[in-house]
């Protein structure tokens, strides 16, 4: 069952490397090869979850730590390169191998015809790759390996189109906030080993529980963690990337920046839970920032007029509902959520992709409309996702936005008073929810056409391109019956093994009692979002142009994003350039410069009187030796022994 | 009256002052070479005597090897003449100002 595990991490590698080194490839090879080695991968992945799940529901049955072999060695220290095989991370291969495959199948219609065609592939296959080893690592340094392999082949793929100055800066712009994250993550591994003495997952995770309950040190630990989660999964206050991200390629957008990377932060918290269990402050943190990025985003995507950034938008808000999640420590709400917004946001980017296709990349959703008619299956399929997304009874986003949305209530009914605030948060942000997408969707394809000739010229995708999306359409349908409310949870069962693996203290690991009163709440939020978009947008009363200039202080500070990309800029960016201008307008020019000018112009006026000596004339140096030698012997003949 | 030590010493003297004179003063570098190998046989003239009149062999052990060393050096110094001759097609030290700072 290992040989299969490997396989899964090494397929992918093994792809990028051969798509790297074959020189001209025709387009039919590199779409086997780059598509091909993550469907073996993911057949191995399915081989491995078959195991696991055939073993007995005990942690240590389900759990396989399969040492590779020795990494590093220093002194007592030393590191191993192994895989950590258990329901979580089994979980996790299978989204990132089983959404990708698709969304490759469809890169293969998406890109073609494209001059990079081979290098997307390959750096599709490498992220994917790097992935896997952040998901299967044993160990905080492999986990931070794949961490940083993911920021860069993001960088990669944000700048595939590297001759459009945009996305170059955007490129730049989310690897230096995924760096800040990095950032973090390093200095908790440091205090992490200073503390504990190791930074692999069973010694941490064995003996985090020594150090002080809420204390500083595991808080500390926790905290850095989060800076490392947040810059990854762009919450608050390291967001700003996201919506700048979606300069790349719409798979990348759908696979990267929706499906998996983002969510890698959601996948650290959850996998280090005895640290986070150490302190529930920290744990606090992560359901505060959930909470507030989950409205906040929500609202951001309500005012903007760019299709990707819309979904950006959401898929930053509907991570913010796995953190609030996992901050109540409901860790497999977090990540069933995690895997139903895998289905329904990769869908609703593939629409998205579809609708740019069929415009000639136009991305300003004011200039569509009426798109029904003329693209049937991207409307039906979008129409699922977004249905999905808003969490209508029935499909996925319901079951698993309820498994959030309960656990905080259950947490908050507990006791836990400041979790009153994080569900009410998250209920208002589900009824945004429902108006930013159906707003998205009425501009998109009902209506009447804004720009006829756009219009003209759409058309559906082809058929490569609808393979994956019908499936992920009925994914997003009948994904979410691994748990219903009250009912049962597969999900809950399948990675409770995962989650009750080491002893912990903090609040009890577990599924929430089912509350009614919290999902008929959320739901009428839901329907009341969805009435508004409905009313604005297909309805045309009022009009959406005489809201915007009715409420126009709060539309003019949504769409512009609540400033904080200007903030940055004047708090950040502009300092640093100032500072950076001084440094060459003075320290540059007269300090370094100055301090090697003046010596120079010293040797050189000393030398314009000591250059004379040098003649040239070798009778000269012959006399300076023979006084040379005068001077020793009189030395020696008048005063010395 | 028979020569005692001083009078080799002093023929030594004058041999050398003539040597570095005609090193310092003259622009031919053959002659130069020649002021320099008269150098050189002064001072083995002042071994030879010293080692004669302390009775001791060292000062001849020295003079086989600054012989040695002479030959070699004219060897080399000839074909340095040579070759600046082919280069400039003149002898005159003077003229060789090439390391003027």
């Amino acid at each position: 069952m290992e040989h299969f595990a490997w396989a899964v991490l090494v397929l992918p590698l093994l792809g990028f490397v051969v798509l790297s080194l074959w020189q001209r490839p025709s387009t039919r090879v590199v779409s086997v090869i780059g598509a091909g080695s993550v469907l073996v991968a993911f057949v191995c992945a399915l081989v491995v979850f078959a195991w696991l799940q055939g073993q007995a529901d005990t942690p240590a049955a389900r759990h396989v730590d399969d040492v590779g072999w020795t990494w590093a060695v220093a002194g007592t220290f030393s590191l191993n390169f192994g895989l950590w095989i258990d329901t979580l991370s089994s979980t996790m291969s299978l989204i990132i191998t089983g959404v990708g495959f698709l969304i490759l199948l469809y890169s293969v219609g998406y890109m073609r015809g494209d001059d990079g065609y081979r290098r997307f592939f390959a750096q599709m296959d490498l992220f994917i790759f790097a992935m896997l080893l952040l998901v299967l690592a044993d160990n905080y340094v492999w986990l931070l390996i794949g961490w940083a392999g993911v920021g860069l082949t993001s960088y990669l793929l944000i700048g595939y189109y590297y001759l459009r100055p945009s996305a170059v800066a955007a490129a730049r712009k989310a690897f230096v906030m995924n760096v800040i994250g990095d950032w973090g993550m390093m200095v908790a591994i440091f205090v992490m080993f200073g503390a504990l003495g190791a930074v692999n997952f069973s010694t941490v995770f064995s003996y985090v529980t020594s150090l002080p309950y809420d204390g500083t040190v595991p808080t500390v630990i926790a905290l850095f963690l989060l800076i490392g989660a947040v810059a990854k999964s762009a919450q608050i206050p390291l967001y700003t990337w996201l919506p700048d991200a979606m300069e790349g390629p719409t798979p990348v957008s759908a696979l990267i920046h929706a499906a998996t990377m983002v969510t890698a932060g959601v996948y650290l918290i959850a996998r280090s839970y005895p640290i986070y269990q150490q302190s529930p402050s920290a744990l606090h943190v992560a359901a505060f920032i959930g909470a507030v990025g989950a409205l906040y985003a929500g609202t951001m995507g309500l005012a903007n007029n760019d299709i990707k950034r819309v979904l950006a938008y959401s898929t930053m808000s509907q991570i913010a509902y796995m953190f609030a999640a996992v901050g109540v420590a409901v860790y497999s709400a977090g990540i069933f959520h995690l895997l139903e917004h895998a289905f329904f946001k990769a869908l609703l980017f593939m629409g998205a992709g579809a609708v740019m296709h069929a415009l000639d990349d136009v991305l300003d959703i004011q200039l569509m409309g009426g798109l029904r008619r003329k693209m049937p299956f991207t409307y039906w399929t979008f129409l699922v996702g977004a249905v999905a997304i808003i969490g209508v009874p029935g499909f996925s986003g319901f079951f698993s936005k309820e498994d959030v949305i309960g656990a905080v209530y259950g947490r908050a009914s507990a006791g836990d008073g400041w979790m009153w605030l994080v569900w009410a948060l998250l209920v208002v942000a589900a009824g945004v929810t429902a108006a930013y997408i159906f707003r998205l969707f009425f501009l998109v394809f009902h209506g009447e056409p804004r720009d006829q000739a756009l219009y003209d010229h759409a058309h559906d995708p082809s058929l490569v391109m609808r393979i994956p999306m019908a499936i992920l359409a009925v994914l997003s349908i009948i994904g979410g019956y691994l748990s219903i409310p009250g009912v049962y949870n597969l999900m809950e069962a399948w990675l409770s093994p995962t989650f009750h693996e080491f002893a912990v203290r903090g609040p009890a690991i577990g599924p929430q009692p089912f509350s009614a009163v919290s999902m008929i709440v959320t739901l009428l939020f839901t329907l009341a979002g969805f009435l508004v978009a409905w009313q604005i947008y297909l309805r045309r009363s009022p009009e959406p142009g005489w809201v915007g200039r009715t409420f126009a202080p709060i539309y003019q500070l949504l769409y512009h994003r609540y400033y904080v990309d200007e903030l940055y800029d004047l708090v950040i960016v502009r300092p640093v350039l100032l500072s950076g201008r001084w440094g060459l307008s003075f320290a540059e020019r007269y300090l370094i410069d100055g301090t090697v000018n003046t010596t120079a112009l010293f040797v050189g006026w000393s030398s314009t009187w000591l250059r004379r000596i040098q003649t040239g004339y070798v009778r000269n140096y012959a006399l300076s030796i023979l006084f040379g030698a005068i001077l020793v012997v009189a030395y020696y003949v008048i005063g010395g022994r | 009256m028979t020569p005692g030590p001083e009078h080799f010493l002093i023929l030594g003297a004058i041999l050398f002052t003539l040597g570095v004179v005609g090193v310092l003063t003259r622009r031919d570098p053959l002659i130069i070479f020649m002021s320099i190998e008269l150098m050189l046989n002064s001072v083995n003239l002042t071994f030879v005597t010293f080692s004669h009149y302390l009775g001791t062999a060292d000062g001849q052990v020295f003079v086989f090897l600054v012989m040695t060393v002479a030959a070699a050096e004219v060897v080399v110094g000839l074909a340095l003449i040579v070759s600046i001759f082919q280069h400039l097609r003149e002898l005159d030290v003077d003229e060789l100002d090439e390391m003027r700072g």
